[in-house]
């Protein structure tokens, strides 16, 4: 995938850290309204894809510089760590646990271990789709 | 004990395989004789207790759950064969030790042979049925492996699969039957079997239980029309087929039949099957015996003639067990106690018989009838041997077999006398197939005496002049000789000691009915039979020449054994054929073959249980903007199938999944449609950036009908599913678990349910699909790292 | 204290450990040493999982305390860790066989994650008391027997793996589709809600409709007539190790499957649906029958055995007693078994010769007597010949079909050993004892290696045929379980209620 158009990459430049940011947004949003660990994975995936489009390979890996089927192993390895974590307190798999605390800046909020399973998820799905990426177009 | 007994020679097998290579061949030989010797001693022993009609039993655990025990019986019955399993056996280790060469590894003989002893001890002992087919099944397996003992000769291995697949199915149709009866009976004990068996008549299972067990009998015993398999197991060691294929593993069916007598006896099928298949091959073996020029085959054909003879005798037997014989009684347990008898005259004779042409294959190199003669000057002892077993065989007096011959032509007069089962009308019949089948007898111990020993010496350069043969080999069938003989003038220690226990077993007050056996009854009918056979034998043998040739005549293509073959090859071509045909790697064609199906099997379920309900009327009416978009995506999907580039594909492939996400915005799930829409973007994409890399796009060239047959089915099954899909929203009666996760706020703690779904009640799913994802990359990766240039080294990868 | 999650662990062990292997994708040692520890870990926990259910009864776990039917549960009863603990031990000796004879490269193409998420998801699929679980779980490992068949990329494997991927994903979208019917009908995925509504209903023709839908589903994957196309082709593709391990495994999920549902959930129509499941058994018993005599191909004539085994084991499901049912479970696990022990000697037959023909084999006895005779006894035992372990299943299997009444089917599944035996003795007649051939026989050492786990899984494999009576406990409470439903059911909802 080589591309010059000037419009196209500066344009990306900026719909990327706006794709990049929204996915976020959409994550920690999951917990009330629409979004979640899956689909803001997925939109941080397309918003590579993007950049993909619009740049070549190569930049891709520059900007993104991991190894990323580690990164998705990492994140594989969150989600099933925040699971077993009922092991160690010997309570059904999968068991949740959150509760509300008073945070100086943000306020009162509730921390749930779904969010770090929901960590996991994005990182899997965002790991998985730069593979696949970088395999086709490092093949190239 | 009794078990020790079985596995004992299983150990000494065992032993012999370890030390093979440590110690010198000849002493495997003598360790493995040393086998039989012992247990005939052992089983010896308990001669005195048996007589008395006293059986001996021991019970050890194998499957207690399934009442399936390891309990070993031995009673008058089994006594006969344990003796003479051992008692033949040990002859013929005996002789084996001087017949095999020093490129045979002797190792391995004796490990099948002991193997195959423990299996045939098994057999005769078991009192459970099942252990008893295990047992079975052993013996057709060592059998196995002794027949292609010299397994680079083709002819071995093909007669050794041979008798493999016809014993063993054999096997499993009686082990079907085996079952049958444990579902008749609850039992797998044969003591409990024969004494429920005759009240179970009226069983829908009787009969099928009886042909099944009758089949695996007649297999295993080589009767018509499964005989076929005991010419081509001559392939086998001569020592072998002395011991397995004539004097014990052929007469498994012989027990098996006589075991199962008091239970099913009493029937007339039992009798009528028996007795004609028994006679059948009585006829149908000698009548071909005669033809054979190689001598092996001949004793084969014989072979299978004399467990004819026996058969009809056991079939002939039964009659005694119905308790409509009344008074008859006695007549017929004559043919029981004269089936029991013979087997063990026919042990003696054709034992020492196959020794003999053994001795003359090993010393002259061929056992081919067109190229012997006159071995008479070189091997006279041999010669007094084949003359003693030979005329034994023809039922002359002096041996043993004239006196089993006689009865069992009084055997078969009494058919006529039948007072049940309508024997009356045709047993002159019989009598006369029974009569000719013992001219042929005559015959066939004729040629095989003098065609082999008398007449001019063919002298042969090919051939070393031969020379007698060594003592070791010449003692076993001496023995065997001796018996014969002293068979014919000491029958009634035999009788007393070994038969009348025997019979009691198979019929009440058997022992007391037996007949005690004399040489001489005077003129009777049986007197004149014996003699007209022997008057026409020796003008048929004389006159040999002129009517042996006709044989040819028979179209060697009608035959038995022509149809097995042809079956077999049959079954594999069409295999081929039929495999091939519809295995033809093509994926469209699986498709159609799965898709039809799927109808077919849908539809006649509904033609079955009744067709279901289907309306329309669903809860929500649909709107007009649903209405729309279905169209759109009806459109869509039709749209790609006449698509001429792949880029049309997968664009209009984009359409329906983008309409798939509107449709969950009208059905307000913002955050499936979210996703929904992400996922085809980001798949739209990766379609087109792999783009570069697909082959041309090649539009299918199909024949119109194949084109509507394929557009039919595809219709079809599209209305079946959506026939099932209507059906099910009508059925809607419980309330739908979803309603719980409702309440989302309170149970997890977050307001949005689907994130709820996701993340917490089915959080599992959610982590399970990001394996799949997960596992998807990983395939990406490795696909294209590990492209391959050129070939692999398939060897190192297996 | 009392472990809630054993039930999950022959899960999450070879998921977990799968995944920390992605961090050492370079590393030879260690993705041989943690493929086999992971291996080796899930079945040490299945067995302490088995000691639990054979000593407790049924255990469960529902996952995030979300009481049955709202969460999913993981239901281990005898059949599902019997199936579990099989698995695990194949996969072990497989990973063992595929050290010394896989080659590094397709070693290093992750080959021992991929089995391992395979394992993960088999185990799963054996355990979940959900369907759409168990869907899931079906993606899971199917997903990684893409990555297997296509391991080493070489043509055939790309043309067969394509194929094979194209009808599992039709069979996936069947499955989906079939699941979201059920759930219109009742409301629910778990399965043993789904038995008591289905029971509170009765027989009904709708209901009669998804079963036949599932059947077909499950059929698919379990290779029954005529749904086994895909099958033989696309087993030949992969090498020897993953092809013992698709053998041993694949179809059984399938198979596993079918018993489930119909021992658990469609009990109201059995006159209809169990009939039609005798009548695909037997129709695959014969079709695989045909095909198994139809090649000269070593892989092919296992493979084709795969198909008639998959009948056998349907015919006692389908006969529907106690002592048919008991038959096939004890007849699932010997097939697992024999059925790798195969593919492996067959395997080191291939690595021999370097051919997969038989008419191009021949003389190997003398040179490889123990690959030999170990191959003529395990085709003995494949044949159901007492007392190795085909045997006791297959009596049972027998016996419960002729309680049932289904006199001539018993004795087309008697007969079909014979098809068994003759085709697999083939291969030792030709190979072992034909006329003597002349290979470049790779070093000796080699051989010896890759006999090693041949050689345990044989002396498993007999074990399993001669004890086979201190096993039976554990089968007759798998058949009590299975035939008495609510044994299940209590366990899954009752506790909570």
């Amino acid at each position: 995938m080589k591309s010059n158009d000037l419009i196209l990459q500066t344009s990306t430049r900026v719909v990327f850290f706006i794709i990049f940011l929204f996915s976020i947004h959409i994550f920690f949003a999951g917990h009330y309204t629409p979004g979640g660990g899956f689909v803001g994975g997925l939109l941080m995936a397309s918003a590579i894809v993007l950049l993909l489009l619009a740049y070549d390979f190569k930049t891709v890996k520059e900007v993104l510089p991991f190894n990323y089927l580690g990164m998705t192993a990492i994140g594989m390895l969150i989600a099933l760590t925040t699971a077993a974590g009922s092991l160690v307190f010997n309570v059904p798999f999968f068991t949740h646990w959150y509760d509300y605390f008073d945070f100086p800046l943000l306020g009162k909020t509730s921390i749930h271990t779904a969010m770090f399973f929901d960590i996991g998820v994005y990182l899997v799905v965002v790991g998985i789709t730069l593979t696949i990426i970088e395999m086709i177009g490092g093949d190239s | 004990m009794l078990l020790f007994y079985i596995l004992f020679p299983l150990f000494v097998a065992l032993g012999i395989t370890i030390v093979s290579s440590k110690i010198r061949r000849e002493f495997l030989g003598w360790i493995a004789f040393s086998v039989p010797v012992v247990l005939f001693a052992l089983f010896a022993r308990h001669i005195p207790t048996i007589s008395s009609s006293e059986a001996i039993r021991t019970t050890f655990s194998w499957i207690p759950s399934y009442g399936i025990d390891l309990t070993f019986l031995l009673d008058g019955l089994s006594l006969i064969f344990v003796l003479l399993i051992t008692g033949v056996g040990a002859l013929v280790i005996l002789y084996s030790i001087y017949y095999l060469s020093s490129k045979d590894s002797f190792a391995h003989f004796y490990t099948y042979l002991l193997l195959f002893m423990t299996a045939m001890l098994g057999v005769v002992l078991s009192d459970n049925i099942i252990v008893l087919y295990v047992f079975w099944e052993f013996t057709s397996i060592s059998s196995f492996l002794l027949i292609a003992f010299w397994f680079h000769r083709k002819n071995s291995r093909n007669g050794a699969i041979k008798s493999l697949l016809i014993t063993m199915s054999g096997g499993f149709t009686m082990l079907a039957g085996f079952l049958m009866l444990h579902v008749m009976t609850d039992s797998f004990s044969l003591r409990v079997i024969l004494a429920e068996l005759p009240q179970l008549t009226d069983h829908t299972l009787f009969y099928p239980a009886m042909a099944l067990l009758l089949i695996g009998a007649f297999t295993k015993s080589a009767q018509f029309p499964f005989h076929i398999w005991l010419p081509d197991a001559m392939e086998a060691p001569t020592p072998v087929s002395a011991y397995l294929h004539s004097a014990t593993m052929v007469k498994a069916g012989i027990y098996l039949i006589a075991r199962f007598t008091p239970g099913f006896g009493g029937d007339v099928y039992w009798f009528w099957v028996i007795t004609c298949v028994g006679l059948v091959t009585l006829f149908w073996g000698s009548f071909n015996a005669v033809r054979q020029n190689d001598l092996k085959a001949l004793l084969a054909f014989s072979t299978i003639s004399q467990l004819g003879l026996i058969m009809t005798l056991l079939g002939i037997g039964s009659a005694g067990i119905n308790p409509a014989i009344g008074e008859a009684k006695g007549l017929y347990t004559f043919a029981l106690f004269t089936a029991l008898f013979h087997l063990v005259n026919h042990s003696t004779f054709k034992g020492s018989l196959f020794m003999v042409v053994g001795i003359v294959d090993h010393q002259v190199g061929t056992r081919d009838l067109r190229r012997l003669g006159g071995l008479m000057r070189f091997l006279p002892f041999t010669f007094l041997l084949a003359m003693i077993g030979s005329f034994a065989m023809a039922g002359l007096p002096f041996f043993n077999g004239f006196l089993s011959k006689e009865m069992f032509l009084t055997a078969v007069l009494s058919i006529g006398d039948l007072p049940i089962y309508g024997g009356a009308q045709v047993g002159w019949l019989l009598v006369l197939v029974a009569w000719l089948a013992s001219v042929f007898t005559f015959v066939y111990s004729m040629i095989l005496v003098f065609r082999t020993f008398t007449g001019r010496p063919i002298v042969d350069e090919e051939y070393k002049v031969p020379q007698e043969a060594s003592l070791g080999m010449l003692i076993p069938p001496g023995i065997l000789g001796v018996l014969a003989i002293g068979l014919f003038f000491f029958p009634n220690l035999l009788s007393d000691y070994l038969l009348k226990p025997a019979v009691e077993v198979l019929v009440e007050d058997g022992a007391a009915l037996a007949p005690k056996i004399y040489a001489w009854h005077g003129f009777n009918t049986e007197l004149f039979l014996t003699l007209g056979i022997i008057t026409l034998g020796i003008v048929a043998y004389l006159l040999l020449r002129k009517w042996r040739p006709y044989y040819q005549y028979i179209p060697s293509n009608w035959t038995f054994n022509t149809l097995f073959r042809s079956t077999l090859s049959g079954y594999e071509r069409l295999g081929e054929r039929v495999t091939m045909r519809y295995m033809n790697g093509n994926l469209p064609s699986y498709f159609l073959y799965i898709f039809s199906f799927f109808i077919i099997v849908m539809w006649t379920t509904w033609w079955i249980v009744g067709p279901i309900n289907v309306t329309f009327d669903s809860p929500s009416s649909m709107t007009v903007y649903e209405g729309l978009l279905a169209v759109v995506m009806a459109a869509a999907a039709i749209a790609i199938l006449f698509a001429h580039s792949r880029l049309t594909a997968i664009l209009l492939n984009g359409v329906l999944g983008f309409s798939i996400a509107i449709f969950f915005v009208f059905f307000r799930a913002p955050d499936l449609a979210l996703t929904q829409l992400v996922i085809e973007a980001v798949t739209t994409i990766l379609f087109l950036v792999c783009f570069n890399y697909l082959p041309e796009w090649k539009v299918e060239k199909l024949s119109i009908t194949k084109k509507v047959r394929n557009g039919l089915i595809a219709i079809a099954g599209g209305l079946t599913v959506t026939i099932v899909g209507l059906a099910v929203n009508n059925y809607t009666k419980f309330e739908s678990i979803s309603s719980f996760y409702e309440n989302s706020y309170e149970l997890a703690g977050g307001r949005n349910i689907v994130n709820a779904i996701l993340g917490d009640f089915r959080a599992f799913d959610t982590m399970l699909e990001g394996l799949v994802l997960f596992i998807a990359g990983i395939g990406v990766f490795t696909l294209i790292r590990m492209r391959q240039k050129k070939g692999a080294e398939p060897r190192e990868n297996q | 204290m009392k472990l809630i999650n054993l039930v999950v662990l022959p899960i999450i062990v070879p998921l977990f450990i799968g995944t920390v292997l992605l961090l050492f994708r370079k590393s030879l040692l260690a993705q041989r040493a943690l493929g086999l520890f992971g291996a080796a870990a899930t079945l040490v926990v299945s067995l302490f999982l088995l000691a639990k259910v054979a000593e407790d009864g049924i255990q469960v776990v529902t996952l995030g305390s979300w009481a049955a039917p709202y969460g999913i549960s993981l239901v281990s009863d005898m059949l599902s860790i019997l199936l579990v603990a099989t698995a695990s031990l194949l996969t072990l000796l497989v990973l063992w066989y595929s050290v010394y004879s896989l080659g590094e490269k397709r070693e290093l193409s992750f080959f021992y994650p991929a089995t391992l998420f395979m394992l993960t998801g088999i185990n799963g699929a054996f355990t979940t008391g959900d369907i759409f679980n168990l869907f899931v779980f079906f993606e899971v490992f199917l997903m990684a027997s893409y990555v297997l068949i296509a391991l080493g990329g070489e043509r055939i494997q790309l043309r067969e793996s394509m194929k094979y991927i194209i009808v599992n994903v039709v069979a996936a979208a069947l499955f989906v589709i079939t699941i979201g019917y059920l759930y219109s009908i009742t409301g629910t995925l778990n399965m043993a809600d789904l038995a008591v509504k289905l029971g509170d209903i009765g027989s009904m023709g709708v209901i009669s409709t998804v079963a036949i839908m599932f059947l077909v589903v499950f059929g698919i994957k379990a290779g029954i007539f005529p749904l086994y196309f895909w099958l033989p082709g696309s087993y030949y593709a992969p090498p020897l190790p993953v092809l013992a391990l698709f053998g041993a495994l694949l179809t059984k999920v399938g198979i596993y499957s079918i018993t489930r549902v119909y021992t658990l959930i469609f009990t109201t129509d059995v006159a209809f649906t169990h009939d039609m499941l005798m009548m695909l058994a037997i129709a695959t018993i014969l079709f695989g029958s045909i095909g198994a005599l139809a090649y000269m191909d070593v892989k092919k004539i296992i493979i084709y055995n795969i198909v008639i085994a998959v009948g056998v084991i349907l015919f006692g499901v389908a006969a529907f007693n106690e002592v048919a049912v008991t038959g096939s479970v004890l007849y699932l696990i010997h097939d697992m078994l024999v059925k790798a022990l195969l593919f492996l000697m067959i395997g080191v037959l291939i690595f021999i010769t370097g051919k997969t023909n038989l008419r191009e084999m021949g003389g190997l006895i003398r040179h490889y007597p123990v690959l030999g005779w170990t191959y003529l006894v395990a085709v003995f035992a494949l044949a159901g010949i007492p007392p190795l372990s085909g045997f006791a299943g297959k009596i049972l299997i027998l016996q419960g079909g002729l309680e049932g009444g289904f006199v001539w089917q018993s004795i087309v599944v008697a007969l079909s050993t014979m098809v068994v035996l003759l085709s697999a003795i083939r291969i030792f007649i030709y190979a072992f004892w034909g006329a003597e051939k002349s290979f470049n026989s790779p070093p000796k050492a080699k051989y010896v290696n890759r006999m090693i786990p041949v050689v345990i899984l044989f002396v498993i494999t007999m074990g399993y045929g001669v004890f086979i009576e201190f096993l039976m406990p554990l089968f007759q409470a798998t058949g009590t379980q299975l035939m008495d439903s609510s044994l299940y059911i209590d366990a899954v909802l009752g506790g909570e209620k």
